[in-house]
């Protein structure tokens, strides 16, 4: 077994393999901090690249890429506020919020480096236990993701900053907009008003854009003139660092999110932005320190959600090697990588290229540490950008905005869109009502109601079916104690404001 | 200083655009094309439908001087890319790639754009093969055990698919009506669900296009009962087809190229040519080889390919409206 | 004012999620058999939406002390305050604008006239901020978004189709 690492460290680390892996990661950190590129998009942009390259030397180039987009998407969340990538948007939330109160590099080195433990440690796990993982993954059933959705919901209370009855407002709206387009189940048009934009349902990345950044370039064109944006004094390495106590501090997230993050991306159905916000909403939930300070610059909440959609590779690239089912979009394009180079990604891979298998795995440990410089250095540069005179900064964030939601769907009606919800999500922060719960609604609520649905088709229609499974019973009791539990704790919460 | 600077970049554009306007008067007479080509694929980066025009975009690329661009627009199941096409000038410089699922569309009353009425076939360019696929440790071996089954339990037998009311569903519900079973059809997000499913017991099994599926079959985790189509498939010699077990059933995913009706003939014949060409290409040959998507003849000529629609959007009314969405 | 601006916010909502709630009403009875149909769901999600706006705007309309004090700290505040309120709707007025402009006249074009009018509208009047940055940062922004990675922006209509053309 030894022996077979050992080889694998030595091929994967041959002039060729490491050049792939760094100009891989370059490029995955560039498409995933631009929005209106998503990481899968980035990797199919390189896909042709790689017709010609020795199988090896492709797929850490790949490999490279997605591990480094899902990286990149924290970059643009944290300064700029915008989701670089979908699963980063608790990161927006959060970090964003830091990088305001002027802590941007304090936020963007501990993003980074819980970013870099994630993907080490579903890497880790991966190789420990893939076995485990795919068959725990199997067991998920239209029953049990609907198990696991209604807990990622119940944290709604956590997330709803001061009074309870905007949050509920604001996640039941969320919940509404996620039923916009056609049904999944019976292919009916819901609420699209006879429009095609509307048929494929409310993109979230699209509605995100508006509520989170570009609302919040209306809230702060309220506040005073400033000449620069100005809230970055770099002061050098060592002091912005984050202190090991800050990880000492919050061990349990540091622990529970790359597990939640492993296993859901080994889930074909959620993947890394519903990871994300499991664990996110976890942190929520269990915040011991602030609990208060979430969806106002949590530090806990941008760790728990960083490490997460990393670790959430490692959880695809464990039921795609293993039984060669793409857990999400961007490993959905590697299957594409292994056919044009004549390998079938499946059980039998392992057996027939252990050499590509186990170089794989030892490319995602060697990535994850090369991104850790190169991510480091393109912080450095990003940094920069804060000296940008403020009005030309907020000018540059909606382009920015605009690129990312036309890039999605390549629509200009998803733009028209986005700016609808600029102007909902502007009213909603106007009045109090968090944002945070809305688009937690938006990402969980489609594969809710669907897997409940699925769920009772398969039943035949019995709820029983609902809770039969051990996993799905004990994920809705769960939800259903965190629901009840701050009711009763702090009733008082539901009226404050 | 800066006054100047204004003045002589607004001179620059104006220039620019007088530059641009002169482009387009002498651009009549020029050939065709005289810039780059569009395919529009109305599916996500990286699906059946994207990797396929891909590839033979691929090959298209050499034959035309000012390149193509493939460019996609998913939403709608597949109805925006169509709109856009439909709304673009017939000038045959966007293309757009059909699926099956605008052949359905053309039946449902709501349509927007009619495939038959608003677009020119070029050609057929794949014709896929699905086959009934159960999990490697499901109790049914054969497919007559399953059909056994259906008959005598109505709506039991549980069997996944992708889009509601679209191919997926029609595929497998029409091919169990032939065989005078009901099934109870759950529609899941991706193919990747679908299998996860099947293989964690949570469902009977799906009809599924085969290419996806080998490495999985050929492991053992899951089964085909059939391949339907009317001989036996070459990567799967031991498992029975639809016709050679008396099923008359052998409709496939088929993908075509079509322009906006009222382009040029001359034109579209050209883009045929290229495309012709384009599926001789080696890379794309090697291509269909590797995903099996030379079982069958793909290529249908532009008559054949109209009247092929024609009859598959007969047969598609028939079953939509057995299912209740037409009414 | 703010508790003004409250009472119709939720009587927004409250309007909002009704509507909502009637078309949803009209996709009852669709669905398989076994399964809760296309509307249940939805119809959820719309009541509860409307049950917590309507204790929202109920709450809003008695809370009169808070609105005193509100209208109080408004007064205060004076013309600073309008200015500013006034500069949010003209960044935002220009940002929709910058919407349209783009399938009109083209990405480039529009990104041109965007830049120093939104940051016009913001409060800015450094000319030197006002000439260079849309300069640069158009430049910047196409070179990224249209060259090297080939996002196909509208390039406009006519002849600013034609210009577009000249770069992408």
């Amino acid at each position: 077994m030894l022996e077979i690492y050992a080889q694998a460290f030595a091929t994967v680390l041959l002039p060729p393999n490491l050049l792939a892996m760094v100009l891989g990661a370059l490029w995955g950190l560039l498409a995933g901090a631009l929005p209106g590129i998503s990481t899968s998009m980035g990797v199919v942009l390189i896909l042709s690249f790689t017709y010609t390259l020795s199988p090896m030397t492709a797929f850490v180039l790949l490999v490279g890429a997605y591990l480094g987009g899902i990286t990149g998407g924290g970059i643009t969340s944290i300064l700029f506020g915008i989701p670089g990538e979908p699963s980063s948007v608790p990161t927006v939330i959060e970090g964003h919020a830091l990088a305001k109160q002027g802590k941007a590099a304090a936020a963007m080195w501990t993003y980074l480096l819980c970013s870099i433990f994630g993907g080490l440690f579903s890497v880790l796990f991966m190789i420990v236990a893939t076995p485990l993982i795919a068959d725990f993954a199997l067991r998920f059933g239209p029953a049990e993701y609907f198990a696991l959705t209604i807990l990622g919901l119940s944290v709604v209370s956590g997330l709803s900053g001061g009074s309870m009855l905007k949050g509920f407002l604001s996640c039941f709206f969320g919940l509404f907009l996620a039923t916009i387009g056609t049904d999944g189940i019976t292919g009916e048009e819901r609420f699209t008003f006879g429009t095609v934009t509307l048929l494929g349902g409310v993109n979230f990345v699209v509605a995100m854009v508006g509520l989170l950044a570009v609302s919040e370039i209306m809230i702060e064109a309220e506040e005073p003139f400033k000449e620069y944006k100005g809230m970055v004094e770099y002061r050098g390495l060592l002091q912005e660092l984050p202190r090991f106590s800050l990880f000492r501090k919050y061990w349990l997230t540091m622990i529970r999110s790359p597990i939640i993050g492993t296993i859901v991306g080994a889930l074909p159905g959620a993947g890394a932005t519903i990871a994300a916000f499991l664990a996110y909403g976890e942190a929520a939930r269990t915040a011991k320190h602030e609990p208060q300070k979430f969806g106002k610059g949590a530090i806990e909440g941008l760790m728990a959600a960083e490490s997460a959609n990393n670790a959430s590779t490692g959880g695809s690239m464990t039921i795609l090697l293993s039984l060669g089912i793409p857990g999400s979009n961007t490993t959905a394009m590697l299957v594409a990588a292994f056919m044009i180079h004549g390998m079938q990604p499946g059980p039998l891979l392992l057996s027939q290229r252990p050499d590509v298998i186990y170089g794989i795995f030892v490319a995602m440990i060697v990535i994850n540490l090369l991104l850790l410089v190169v991510a480091g250095t393109a912080i450095r540069l990003f940094l920069q950008l804060n000296r940008l005179p403020y009005s030309v900064f907020s000018a540059a964030i909606l382009i920015l905005c605009v690129v990312g939601a036309f890039g999605i769907n390549n629509s200009v009606d998803d733009m028209m869109l986005m700016f609808v919800f600029s102007l909902i999500g502007y009213f909603m922060r106007k009045f109090g009502v968090p944002v945070a719960p809305c688009i937690l609604a938006l990402v969980l609520g489609d594969l809710a109601e669907l897997s409940l649905r699925r769920a009772l088709l398969l039943a035949g229609g019995s709820p029983l079916g609902l809770v039969s499974g051990p996993i799905s019973a004990v994920l809705l009791l769960g939800a259903l104690v965190s629901i009840v539990y701050p009711l009763i704790k702090k009733p008082k919460m539901l009226g404050a404001s | 200083m800066k006054k100047k600077m204004v003045c002589l970049s607004l001179t620059l554009s104006l220039a620019l655009l007088l530059g641009g306007g002169f482009r387009i008067s002498t651009a009549q007479a020029a050939d065709f094309p005289e810039r780059a080509i569009e395919i529009v694929v109305p599916f996500g980066a990286g699906g059946g439908s994207d990797t396929a025009a891909r590839a033979v975009a691929e090959g298209m690329k050499p034959l035309l001087k000012h390149g193509l661009v493939v460019t996609n627009m998913p939403g709608g199941g597949a109805t925006k890319g169509m709109l856009h096409v439909s709304q673009q000038p017939a000038d045959g410089y966007t293309v757009l790639a059909v699926t099956t699922s605008h052949l359905i569309d053309a039946v449902k009353p709501k349509t927007r754009a009619h495939i038959l009425n608003d677009f020119d076939p070029l050609c057929r360019i794949q014709w896929d093969t699905s086959g009934v696929i159960v999990s490697g440790e499901s109790k049914f071996k054969t497919i007559e055990e399953l059909i056994d089954y259906g008959k005598k339990n109505p709506k039991m037998l549980k069997f996944a698919g992708t889009s509601p009311g679209g191919w997926s569903e029609i595929q497998t519900v029409a091919f169990f009506k032939t065989v005078g079973v009901q099934v109870t059809f759950v529609p899941f997000d991706s193919g990747a669900e679908i299998k996860a499913a099947i293989l964690g017991g949570h469902i009977h099994g799906a009809v599924e296009e085969l290419a996806e599926t080998l490495p999985l079959i050929n492991a053992g985790k899951l089964r085909a009962l059939c391949v339907i189509m009317d001989k036996r498939h070459p990567a799967l010699p031991d498992v029975p087809s639809a016709v050679e077990r008396g099923i008359n059933y052998t409709h496939g995913l088929m993908r075509a190229w079509a322009v906006r009706k009222g382009t040029p003939p001359e034109r579209q014949k050209f883009l045929l040519e290229v495309i012709r060409k384009a599926l001789e290409n080696p890379t794309y040959v090697k291509y269909i080889k590797d995903n099996h998507l030379d079982v069958r003849p793909g290529y249908l000529g532009p008559e054949e390919t109209r009247k092929y629609w024609e009859e598959e959007i007969a047969f598609f009314a028939e079953v939509l409206k057995d299912l209740g969405y037409v009414k | 004012m703010k508790t003004k601006g409250e009472v119709f916010f939720f009587a927004v909502c409250v309007a909002f999620f009704g509507f909502m709630g009637v078309q949803a009403l009209a996709l009852m009875g669709e669905g398989r058999a076994g399964e809760i149909g296309s509307a249940l769901w939805p119809l959820i999600a719309l009541a509860a939406s409307l049950g917590f706006s309507v204790v929202l705007l109920v709450r809003a309309v008695r809370s009169p002390r808070r609105a005193a004090a509100a209208q109080a700290a408004d007064r205060d505040e004076g013309d600073e305050s309008r200015r500013r309120r006034q500069a949010v709707a003209l960044s935002t007025a220009c940002f929709f604008v910058y919407l349209w402009a783009v399938s009109l006249i083209g990405f480039i074009l529009a990104t041109l006239l965007f830049i120093p009018a939104f940051a016009f509208a913001l409060g800015e009047r450094r000319v030197k901020v006002l000439v260079t940055a849309p300069l640069v940062l158009t430049t910047v922004m196409s070179a990224v978004f249209l060259k090297f990675l080939s996002i196909p922006f509208p390039k406009g209509i006519g002849i600013f189709a034609a210009f577009s053309r000249l770069f992408y």
